[in-house]
């Protein structure tokens, strides 16, 4: 159990500069999840905190104690590695006992640990066998093992269900759950799997090119994100973004200039000054649909893609090629797909940086 | 009349069929005929180094040589073994070769894996200092021979097993460290770190975790360095004296003024590759690829 707190964290390699200045806050017991693309620093984030990677500057609280200068021991975090790294010549006992024995607990603590932690993970008949002898899901168990063993502040989790296939997957991302759930610990979690950040976290934290871009809820996230970038990184199939400039706006509605110059009234209301501007509509794949909504956008269907319960239509509006989400069964006539029916409640507006503008629900 | 097409197409089908099958029978015995041809090139001294071992002394001028002995005796064995009025008995130098062959590589290999872990894991040295180690192997040895002895004149080196041994531990460091980087830099770090998460030092990661991974380059530094050093015979000619001589220095004494011992000079070189030969076989146990990966992905 602990609370940590990340103070303008900066790393760099040399003259380049891999995380530029994160200041973050995080309660005691929270799950916190980092998520963003390859590249963007999240795993050096994670060894950041962890103390394997040094803290170029800035600070680490944890608990309350600045943790800069201690070794990942000292500062009682544990982490399951991507790889695993499981010790390839101790059994399965072993790895789970290292860090019991790293802290010079008796013979008969080790023994007993390890075996109420193997119960809790059903790893009981394999204590005596290899990693090599293991599959993927039992070597995932094996790793978190290794770390409840030890109770400790901080668990840490580099991408730990990247190597397993799709089904091992969802298993264990609902045993990670139920884990943080009995145990109440705190934990951060590193992956660039959306599903996997938007079931898990209490709160995430997105990141681009060493800045964090937007923390909050999942749902928070997806609902109203910060901007077009952590707009079109959560959800699948990506947020469609139409090109549009706005041409006119009131305390009722706005009215914008699509990219091919046919015009569309949004129940909407922004900042006047805004106007003339070129900005991005941002609408979800599941909030276009086939009819009529509180306002419409033109569409030229090209592709149905079915999925079984759920089918995609692809297609382009005003230009832009956009994705939507179509629940019911059966065919549907391009004929009649001519229009797509908006919730205005649903649109997110962006300006030509990116960024979410402000705006309110119309009156009418 | 009409012939069967069926039977027709079947004739000519069979005859390239055949063909085939003769090209695919001689692609497949080159291979094995240049592997063979290369093989009894390269172990007939071998052979005939058995076979003088075992022939009686008259037996081995014989002319024109015998490919199969007709009689076999132990004499020579007997004598190399036991000794003689001429030569010495072998087994003291064999001794004097195994204790300075194990001690120098037990040191060569402790250093060495040392060495290489700091320059594969914390990049010590940048990217020159292994270079550098390396090029102490540029020269050939017989270049150092005059100011090694020398310096181990004045240093009362000469003709003791601590002079050899730390002979040979400095010119199998190198050796080492450069086969151990190679290990080191593809072993997979995150073993270490979750050491280092778990609460171990540096050194415990390393020992408990690093070496026990690093098992299989550790077996081919072993038998590299050991048969180096058994196999020696430059260096320990000249800085081996009366008291400790090497079984590569006790050989070519049995090739005296007096008399060419041949069958005496055959045993002594069958039972000095034997310790060689078993050690490899031995450490090839333990040459088991793959270990280090199974904990991983």
């Amino acid at each position: 159990m602990a609370t940590l707190k990340l103070n303008n964290l900066r790393k760099s390699f040399g003259s380049v500069d891999i995380i530029k200045g994160v200041d973050l806050e995080i309660e005691d017991g929270e799950f916190i999840v980092f998520i963003g693309p390859s590249g963007c620093g999240k795993s050096t984030l994670l060894r950041m905190v962890s103390g394997l990677e040094e803290v170029t500057s800035g600070d680490i609280w944890l608990d309350g104690e600045r943790v800069n200068d201690h070794t990942p021991f000292e500062r009682g975090v544990a982490m399951v590695f991507q790889s695993y790294a499981l010790y390839p010549h101790m059994t399965v006992a072993q790895n789970m006992g290292f860090p019991l024995k790293m802290a010079d607990a008796s013979a008969d603590e080790i023994e007993r640990k390890v075996r109420s932690t193997a119960e809790i993970l059903q790893l009981g008949h394999l204590l005596d066998r290899r990693p090599d002898q293991l599959s993927g899901g039992q070597k995932q168990r094996v790793a978190m093992g290794r770390t409840i063993v030890r109770d400790p502040k901080l668990f840490l989790f580099d991408e730990p269900l990247s190597n397993l296939d799709a089904d091992l997957r969802i298993e264990m991302r609902v045993e990670i759950e139920k884990l943080h759930k009995r145990l109440a610990s705190t934990m951060i979690y590193v992956t660039h799997d959306q599903v996997e950040a938007m079931t898990l976290a209490d709160r995430i934290v997105v990141l681009k090119d060493g800045l964090i871009e937007q923390i909050g809820a999942p749902l928070d996230l997806y609902e109203r994100p910060a901007n077009t970038f952590v707009a079109s990184f959560l959800g699948a199939p990506k947020i469609n973004f139409l090109d549009a400039t706005l041409l006119d706006s009131d305390v009722n509605s706005s009215k914008l200039a699509l990219s091919d110059g046919s015009q569309i009234a949004l129940p909407i209301a922004v900042d006047p000054s805004s106007q003339g501007q070129s900005m991005k509509i941002g609408i979800r794949p599941e909030d276009l649909v086939l009819g009529e909504g509180d306002f419409t956008v033109p569409f030229q269907m090209e592709l149905h893609e079915r999925l079984g319960p759920t089918s995609y239509l692809h297609g382009l509006c005003a230009g832009n090629p956009i994705i939507a989400e179509h629940r019911r069964r059966g065919n549907v006539d391009p004929e009649e797909a001519r229009s797509l029916g908006v919730d205005a409640a649903q649109v997110h507006l962006f300006d030509d940086a990116g960024v979410s503008v402000k705006m309110t629900l119309g009156a009418a | 009349m009409t012939r069967n097409p069926q039977t027709a197409n079947a004739v000519t089908r069979a005859v390239p069929r055949s063909r085939r099958a003769l090209r695919n029978r001689i692609r497949k015995a080159v291979p094995w005929a240049v592997i063979s041809a290369f093989l009894i090139f390269a172990l007939f001294p071998v052979y005939w180094i058995i076979l003088i071992a075992f022939r009686p002394r008259d037996d081995i001028f014989q002319f024109p040589a015998a490919l199969m002995p007709s009689n076999l005796s132990l004499d020579n064995i007997r004598y190399v073994w036991f000794g003689t009025q001429t030569n010495d008995p072998v087994i003291g130098f064999l001794g004097t070769s195994l204790v300075i062959s194990v001690t120098a590589s037990v040191i060569a290999l402790a250093f060495g894996v040392c060495c290489a872990y700091a320059l594969g894991r914390f990049r010590i040295g940048g990217k020159f200092l292994s270079m550098w180690i390396l090029s102490q192997r540029f020269l050939p040895p017989i270049a150092l021979v005059v100011p090694l002895y020398l310096m181990f004149r004045q240093l009362g080196l000469l003709d003791t097993y601590t002079g050899l041994i730390i002979l040979y531990a400095t010119f199998t460091i190198p050796i080492v460290v450069w086969l151990m980087l190679g290990y080191v830099e593809s072993a997979p770090p995150e073993l270490e770190e979750a050491a280092y998460v778990d609460g171990a030092g540096y050194w415990t990661a390393f020992v408990r975790v690093a070496l026990p991974v690093l098992k299989p380059g550790l077996s081919v530094a072993a038998v590299f360095t050991f048969i180096f050093i058994w196999n020696e015979y430059v260096l320990a000619y000249q800085l081996a004296g009366d008291d400790v001589a090497t079984i590569t220095v006790y050989l070519p004494r049995l090739r005296s003024a007096i008399a060419e011992l041949y069958g005496e000079i055959a045993a002594a070189s069958l039972l000095s590759v034997l310790p060689a030969i078993l050690f490899a076989g031995v450490m090839q146990r333990f040459l088991v690829r793959g270990l280090a990966f199974g904990g991983l992905k």
